[in-house]
């Protein structure tokens, strides 16, 4: 089966993301594929580099996608709005390896592509 | 077969947008798509962003749906509602969202 998977909460709520990451982590155990992880709303703030205080008790998105080589998206408008990007600097160097930036277009495909999607 | 998409909208501000954003591409890209207000999502009725919910039918979303409760609670009037809004009771919601092969929020 193929999964998209939709990241929309803001990271603090580590129940989410705990679950987030167990679905993700299941579904690559059970043979399943992800199409795409999309990181959306206050979730963008996953793919930048943090406060190493307050990374402890994060999933580790960017392992996750080099051990399955996973596509971690970012949306570009929603990091603008938050000032995790800028206009003249669309793939900064605060930016996680394994996370890309683009456009919303690609969830609309992934969710085309996809058999079931899920959303946290 | 084109694939339905029910989009939950339970939050004003930002996430109100984005959902926007989010369901007008959807859309763009050929999925069928119907927008469900909640709660504070319902507010996109009276702010200014209003005008770009006037606008889905230019993405052919033209379904939305407002839950019964939430035109109650906000004090709207079904009168008030622009036409292409429709009221939905909470016991109806499961069904509506059946009819669906995704659900988003």
């Amino acid at each position: 089966m193929r999964l998209a998977l939709q990241l929309n909460h803001d990271p603090i709520d580590t129940e989410l993301g705990n679950r987030a990451w167990q679905c993700a982590q299941t579904a690559l155990t059970e043979g399943h594929e992800l199409v795409r992880i999309f990181f959306y709303h206050h979730a963008v703030s996953y793919a930048f580099s943090h406060d190493p205080n307050h990374t402890a008790f994060r999933p580790n998105w960017s392992e996750l996608a080099r051990a399955h080589d996973l596509d971690l998206v970012v949306c570009v408008s929603a990091a603008l709005r938050r000032g995790w990007l800028n206009e003249a600097q669309l793939s900064p160097a605060h930016l996680l390896p394994g996370f890309r930036v683009a456009g919303l277009g690609l969830w609309a495909e992934a969710v085309v592509l996809a058999d079931r999607v899920k959303v946290f | 077969m084109t694939k339905t998409v029910l989009y939950q909208i339970s939050h004003d501000g930002i996430l109100a947008e984005e959902a926007l954003d989010s369901a007008m591409t959807l859309a763009a890209f050929g999925l069928e798509v119907a927008i469900l207000l909640q709660d504070q999502g319902a507010r996109l009725l009276t702010e200014p962003v209003n005008g770009r919910l006037k606008a889905l039918p230019l993405y052919d979303i033209d379904t939305v749906w407002i839950e019964a409760s939430t035109l109650t609670a906000l004090g709207l009037k079904k009168a008030a509602l622009p036409a292409f809004v429709q009221v939905i009771d909470t016991a109806r919601l499961a069904s509506l969202a059946a009819h669906h092969d995704v659900l988003l929020h």
